[in-house]
């Protein structure tokens, strides 16, 4: 799994690709907890257009992101999910949570 | 002409064996010739029941897991074992959002999302000794 993390104001936006499961959700999450530290930072988008696999594991790295943005003040993007993860989403409940939009631009005009 | 296939393969609990095995998994599966949600299904399945050996079957430490799968016509049964610390309340355990390592960013979805791809999941587990999960599910049964 390769991580691209940039800012645009006070998003954070996290660029995955590969497989997102246990093992790399634990290689990744100190970037992300780097990235969330910048001054001014409250809104997180995480772009899973190249994303070929998620299990639970990203649902839970997700849900601790959700839990950090809204204590900020912000909220949580998801965006170009696969139809496949659009299943994971849904069944795990986060839709009603986060904001899913299809590209990284979308998110960031709202 | 056989239409049956079986394998049984042991691993190391180590999390980098997570996408190993769903290689092992899908590359056996090939023979029932499923479709990409079904190949899917059945990848995130042992991919969550895997996870779980690791991180609760033997809490991160050193250990051995069993996958087998038999592949029958175009039916697929799928065991996996640890000889980890158990499952004290399987019923609690297999409660959606339900995690007894919240500390590790778990979301508890895992056995939730076992039973959502695969036809039946059933769990035997005994505290001390370790955990059998075996999974079934038929490929082919939705309209393509």
């Amino acid at each position: 799994m390769e991580i691209e993390v940039s800012y645009n104001g006070s998003y954070l936006i996290v660029g995955l690709s590969g497989e997102l499961d246990q093992h790399m959700a634990d290689r990744i999450r100190g970037r992300i907890d780097y990235g969330l530290l910048k001054e001014g930072i409250k809104n997180m988008i995480f772009d899973f257009t190249e994303v070929s696999f998620m299990d639970s594991s990203g649902i839970g790295m997700l849900l601790k992101r959700y839990k950090q943005v809204k204590k900020l003040g912000g909220n949580l993007y998801i965006t170009g999910c696969s139809q496949g993860l659009l299943r994971l989403v849904r069944l795990s409940g986060l839709e009603k949570i986060v904001v899913l939009k299809d590209t990284v631009e979308e998110a960031l005009k709202e | 002409m056989n239409n049956k296939n079986h394998m049984r393969i042991e691993f190391d609990s180590k999390s980098e064996n997570e996408s190993f095995i769903r290689t092992v998994i899908a590359a056996f599966l090939v023979g029932a010739d499923p479709n990409m949600e079904e190949l899917n299904d059945v990848k995130t399945a042992v991919s969550e029941a895997v996870t779980n050996c690791i991180i609760h079957g033997y809490e991160g430490k050193e250990g051995t897991i069993v996958l087998e799968a038999t592949l029958c016509h175009r039916d697929i049964y799928i065991t996996i074992q640890d000889f980890g610390i158990g499952i004290a309340d399987i019923g609690q355990a297999m409660e959606p959002l339900y995690t007894s390592k919240p500390e590790m960013e778990r979301s508890g979805m895992g056995f939730s999302f076992m039973e959502a791809f695969m036809d039946t999941v059933q769990v035997k587990s005994t505290p001390g000794e370790g955990t059998i999960i075996t999974m079934k599910k038929g490929i082919g049964r939705n309209a393509r």
